[in-house]
């Protein structure tokens, strides 16, 4: 059985997710699991913090990580790892 | 059994107290997110071995009731960690009141938190043998502060105290790795 996530771990494998493949919106809500209402209100927040940008490719709407959002990305990894070494998920 | 001279339970604490502070002060410079949730992992070693430090030199009990009770809170924290769960948060403050109960307590936050890092180390592949190592030793600590409250009547024990902070430094050690892992990116 899968546990809820918490907000902060979606929006986490959100940037993920961007950071690893060129991706969509509809790539992205299925990937992540989440419907697409949830993924516009992470989505307008990830956009007004400048942690993401969205372009236009081939009819698409894509995103990009910043540079903002890579450094974030990052510090969470870090963090993810250190809790993996106690064995607990985050 | 080997009579260890307070003198020398002195200087360990104070060594520990020390090192229990490292993680405060290094981890926070490599890893920026997550400051709170970590920090509480830690938080509560140093708060204990400052109590021992009291107990040790002033020989007062009640020292040695809090040191037990921010051991128990340090487990429970972990607990926490795993299970997610609240419950045992109402019964904490009975410890206040009883050492045994916070020893047993104690007990079985870190049994539960044994076999649960054990079951994760085996089935999903993660988790540092360090701290695998360290459960085991506060486990062995906790048990043999149970074993010398119901044989002897002893609250307070070189051996078990031993134990912890062996366990405490294996506690931390993964905590400086991943420091000096950050150091070299």
């Amino acid at each position: 059985m899968r546990k809820n996530r918490s907000e902060n771990r979606i929006i986490f494998e959100i940037l993920q997710l961007i950071n690893d493949e060129k991706c969509t919106g509809s790539i992205i809500t299925r990937k992540v699991n989440i419907p697409y209402t949830k993924f516009k209100e992470i989505e307008e927040n990830l956009l007004k913090n400048e942690l993401i940008q969205a372009y236009y490719y081939d009819g698409h709407i894509y995103y990009n990580l910043t540079d903002k959002g890579k450094k974030l990305l990052n510090e969470y990894i870090k963090f993810k790892e250190l809790m993996k070494l106690y064995g607990i998920e985050w | 059994m080997i009579i260890v001279n307070n003198e020398i339970i002195e200087y360990i604490t104070i060594a520990m107290f020390i090192f229990s502070l490292v993680p405060f002060i290094l981890l926070p410079l490599k890893i920026k997110l997550g400051l709170f949730r970590y920090t509480l992992l830690y938080i509560f070693l140093p708060i204990y071995f400052l109590f021992i430090y009291f107990y040790v030199t002033t020989n007062n009990d009640l020292y040695l009731s809090y040191a037990y009770i921010f051991e128990t809170i340090f487990f429970f924290n972990i607990y926490r960690s795993y299970l997610s769960n609240e419950l045992f948060l109402v019964i904490l403050p009975i410890t206040f009141l009883i050492d045994d109960f916070a020893l047993m307590i104690s007990f079985y936050f870190v049994t539960f938190n044994l076999v649960e890092f054990t079951k994760k180390k085996i089935n999903d592949k993660y988790g540092s043998n360090l701290i695998l190592i360290s459960t085991v030793f506060y486990w062995i600590s906790i048990l043999i502060s149970i074993f010398l409250v119901f044989e002897d009547i002893t609250y307070f024990s070189f051996y078990s105290y031993l134990f912890f902070t062996l366990g405490t430094i294996f506690f931390i050690i993964p905590a400086l790795e991943t420091v000096k892992k950050y150091e070299k990116k």
